[in-house]
């Protein structure tokens, strides 16, 4: 197994910074290759990795305990697990990481795998009020959980991106009244497209969900026991609330790097194919890895325009910290390439949403199967004539075989005569917001413009 | 006993579901949700689970040792913002 | 470009002689992913392009769509609107009726009625030096079971098994121009649907047990299944019950008996029955092949298949594709990447496959309590006429007397 660790960069001491899924499953990927030295993993949360997908959706609605949510091993690592102390430095010429209580962590190999955090609502005040809440850890999972359990009388979801539909989807299971107040033009924009995220906006509507789109809140308001009672929006209208999801996206964890000659900014790290972290000059940085939602990195299926890739999805932080670890223990000539296909997954107001692809950069939709009266349906993206993603809502068993198409670039719109497809393929725009127009604030931002 | 499932794998056949109905099932149709983290006393029927998936998304971990050993760093009142 | 070949290695295959090892003959399909013989049928036998297929929704399994007229006669007769013969949005409206009752509750709670069953097949066997697991076992267990769980009376089972045996020796591609079989499965068809009718009038009158009562009085649905899509449907579990778990013991226990150090490790460890029962479903699969058509032209491993072509999956080849699997003609019960065409893939994933493996699972445990170093009377047993719904027609075994 330690075959073919090169001897001459074997490294002794490899330290990972982020304990959730990609540093977890790079560190597995290090012992499974062979590492036989110092493993570090330090994570500012006080709790082993845990799995966040089910925090928006069973967790949050009580159907299962949080504790559960502890990720699975498959590997002993025998690790030094150094948890609830978060990085505040990283000294590359000394190649040490420096931690919140000032202790210090040298390291031969580094891998960044800090995530995000959820963007907090900009006012402080209006922060602190009771029953206002952002969903990003178990601990809020938690909280959000316990107080939808004493059945609010209104809850208000700011953002309408994955997070703030799942987390309505959950109060509509519970039978709660709920607001969903998104910044564009319909739910989950951002990330499907306003054609398509018409049909979402019909079916949260459907579900009885209040939806406020092309708006944002301006406003959060508590009374006298500085509880939340309300909210104003920029359309003119006002609310009454108890609680409030505040799900409009995510930060990326990268204050602790931002003095460093890194190249790094809000929307993350860069690093090359091969996941190795570049510094402001584009020149590889030795040593120092990226992985998992922190990463920004060249896909060659999206790299128009010299674009580089960052999502937030599970697939992708499993992927990539396999690759960053088996390029930190090969030499470059066996180095592997992170060229997987973004895929994702969604389970919302009875849809489980399967995505494979980046439908974000896609300038035409078309929908090329769909039955039960569209309670099932396929939906395919294409750039300049050629497929670049799809997403199946209740037909999983069918994405397989949309996979080829877009790991092909197959010609758009697929010419499938599917049995429940249309008589006539019709594209239509995918509605994604322009190059350089203002991102939604839905925290998704998967596609972005690269600045030299 | 712990487990995860590739959910990006997963494909809704819910072979598992019928395999062990306490651990999984689906929400709405096609959602899969499962316990992550069933009771040891599940094992057998986890592992039918695993076996009848014809995607193999299912994986079952191994025991909890590793995170018993994990250290967790009090902090004693300091605050790290 | 096509590739044309001018052995027609499907008639092979469906030829009896053959019937007891086809294995060789899809090796040498193998060696082209995709071909199209000189009858027009296109073969279809490695795994990739197999599990491709499955998923694809350019391929339709509404045979009719065809321009094959030997495909058009199967399918003119109402029985014919069962869901494994038709294309979403109908197929997947019609199977979720179904599927809405087939639930995890339903199945396992079966278990106990199965466990007692298969006992008392071999209580009544015990003192005999001879058994044929087939007629004795396999064959009686999963034909109760069905008929338990679709509510048909117990004294009616033993109609149906001239019937379906008819039913099935008409489906095969090799009958087709028997005119006897042919018009033997007509009248069955027209008995097997009168006599669910009957019941289904009868449960319509007074609810009774069972699955087909239970569809019968669901009004919980916007739209109901019309009787014709219920008979169809009825009778769909009802022949894939018997049928193919029946092939499913069989095929698991030969293995077994040709492989005994597996046998006895199983009534060792019964626990590795699981694992077991699939490597069977890749080695010796119950179903051997399935049939498609295509809606366009699929341009696919090479070939191009134009829109309208028989196209035959050969799963059981797929099974045994060393691209997918390593050793592949090895039965290894340890085998860890199983992910076989046992029970088909896509949309039409066998309907039936928690219960098949239910079934297979606690008679196989059951066998190998039961019966002490069992011994192979006859390899190869004597095997049923169908070439894709392949199993021994007679398994027998001499038993160590006690």
């Amino acid at each position: 197994m330690a075959g073919h660790i090169n001897e001459m960069i074997a490294p002794e001491r490899i330290v990972i910074v982020g304990a959730s899924l990609a540093g977890l499953r790079a560190a597995e990927a290090l012992r499974r290759e062979g590492f036989m030295g110092q493993l570090t993993l330090i994570g500012d949360e006080p709790y082993p990795p845990y799995d966040r997908p089910p925090l928006s959706k069973q967790v949050l609605g009580g159907r299962l305990a949080v504790e559960h949510t502890t990720l699975a091993l498959f590997q002993r690592l025998e690790a030094q697990w150094l948890l609830g102390v978060p990085a505040r430095r990283l000294d590359l010429a000394k190649r040490r990481v420096l931690l919140a209580d000032g202790r210090s962590v040298d390291f031969d190999y580094l891998l960044i795998a800090t995530g995000t955090c959820a963007r907090p609502w900009p006012d402080a005040e209006e922060a602190a009020l009771d029953g206002v809440f952002v969903l990003r850890n178990r601990d809020h999972a938690c909280q959000v959980s316990a107080r939808l359990a004493t059945r609010p009388r209104h809850v208000l979801v700011a953002g309408g991106g994955f997070i703030g539909c799942e987390a309505a989807s959950v109060c509509r299971d519970l039978g709660l009244d709920v607001t969903i107040v998104e910044r564009g033009p319909t739910p989950l924009g951002g990330v499907l497209g306003s054609t398509i995220g018409q049909i979402m906006a019909q079916r949260q509507r459907d579900y009885g969900v209040y939806l406020h789109t092309g708006a944002v809140v301006t406003t959060l308001q508590g009374n006298q026991d500085h509880r939340l009672c309300g909210a104003q929006l920029s359309d003119g209208c006002s609310l009454e609330a108890d609680v409030a999801i505040i799900a409009l996206g995510a930060i990326r964890n990268v204050e602790w790097l931002l003095n460093t000659d890194l190249s790094v900014d809000g929307r993350g790290i860069v690093c090359d194919l091969y996941c190795r972290a570049l510094d402001s000059q584009g020149a590889v940085v030795e040593n120092v890895f990226v992985a998992g939602d922190v990463a920004r990195w060249p896909h060659p299926l999206y790299a128009y325009d010299h674009q580089l890739l960052a999502v937030e999805h599970w697939g992708n932080a499993v992927e990539q910290a396999a690759i960053a670890a088996h390029n930190m223990l090969s030499p470059s000539f066996e180095y592997r390439r992170h060229t997987a296909l973004p895929r994702f997954w969604s389970s919302q107001f009875g849809f489980n949403m399967k995505s494979v692809g980046l439908p974000t950069v896609a300038d035409e939709v078309v929908i090329t199967q769909c039955s039960f009266g569209m309670r099932r349906f396929t939906a395919v993206y294409g750039r300049q004539g050629q497929t670049v993603a799809a997403v199946s809502f209740n037909a999983g068993q069918m994405l397989p075989s949309y996979q080829t198409l877009v790991e092909q670039a197959a010609p758009f719109p697929p010419d499938l005569h599917a049995a429940d497809g249309p008589a006539r393929a019709q594209p239509m725009p995918a509605g994604f917001p322009a190059q350089g127009h203002p991102k939604y604030d839905t925290g998704m931002e998967p596609y972005t413009v690269s600045q030299p | 006993m712990r487990i995860i499932v590739d959910l990006n794998r997963c494909q809704s056949f819910g072979q598992c579901c019928f395999a062990a109905p306490d651990v999984f099932h689906f929400h709405n149709a096609e959602a899969l949700e499962y316990d992550p983290a069933p009771d040891e006393a599940r094992r057998w029927d986890v592992i039918r689970a695993a076996k009848a998936c014809p995607v193999q998304a299912i994986q079952i971990g191994l025991d909890d040792e590793e995170y018993e050993g994990a250290q967790r760093e009090k902090t004693h009142g300091r605050s790290y913002q | 470009m096509t590739t044309i070949t001018h052995e027609n290695l499907l008639n092979q295959v469906l030829d009896y002689t053959n019937r007891a090892d086809p294995y060789p003959i899809y090796a040498r399909m193998r060696e082209h992913p995709v071909f199209v013989q000189d009858d027009g049928r296109y073969i279809i036998s490695t795994y990739a392009e197999i599990r491709a297929c499955l998923q694809d929704p350019r391929f339709s399994s509404d045979l009719r769509k065809g321009y094959s007229q030997a495909d058009q006669r199967i399918v003119d007769e109402p029985l014919q609107v069962s869901f494994i013969t038709m294309d979403p949005p109908k197929h997947d409206w019609l199977r979720h009726q179904v599927m809405m009752h087939f639930t995890p509750e339903l199945i396992n709670g079966l278990r106990p009625r199965i466990e007692e069953v298969a006992s008392a097949l071999l209580d009544a066997h015990e003192q005999r030096a001879r058994l044929d697991i087939v007629d004795d076992f396999a064959y009686p267990l999963p034909v109760t079971i069905i008929c338990e769980l679709l509510g048909v009376p117990r004294e009616d089972v033993a109609l149906f098994h001239t019937w379906v045996d008819q039913l099935i020796l008409a489906g095969d591609p090799g009958q087709a121009a028997n005119k006897e079989v042919v018009q033997q499965a007509k009248s069955a068809r027209t008995e097997l649907r009168q006599y669910m009718g009957r019941l289904i009038d009868k449960f319509q009158q007074t609810p009774g047990p069972g699955l087909i009562s239970a569809m019968l009085h669901d009004t919980t649905q916007e739209k109901q299944m019309t009787k014709d899509e219920l008979i169809a449907s009825s009778v769909l579990l009802l022949i894939a019950g018997h049928v193919t778990t029946v092939n499913l013991i069989a095929n698991s226990m030969l293995t077994l008996l040709r492989y005994p150090e597996h046998y006895e490790r199983l009534r060792r460890e019964p626990s590795i029955v699981a694992n077991l029962v699939e490597e069977v479903l890749r080695y010796e699969p119950p179903v051997q092949f399935v049939r498609r058509t295509t809606l366009t032209e699929v341009p696919i491993a090479g070939v191009t298949i134009p829109q309208g072509a028989p196209v035959y999956l050969v799963l059981a080849s797929g099974n045994r594709d060393p691209l997918r699997f390593d050793d592949p003609d090895r039965f290894d019960p340890d085998r860890t990447d199983i992910e076989h065409l046992g029970f088909g893939g896509g949309i039409h994933y066998c309907v039936g496959a928690p219960l098949a493996r239910l079934e297979t699972q606690i008679a196989l445990v059951e066998l190998a309590r039961r019966l002490q170093e069992p011994r192979l009377v006859e390899d190869p047993p004597p095997y049923r006429e169908s070439a894709s719904l392949r199993g021994p027609l007679h398994l027998l075994v001499s038993l160590h007397n006690r």
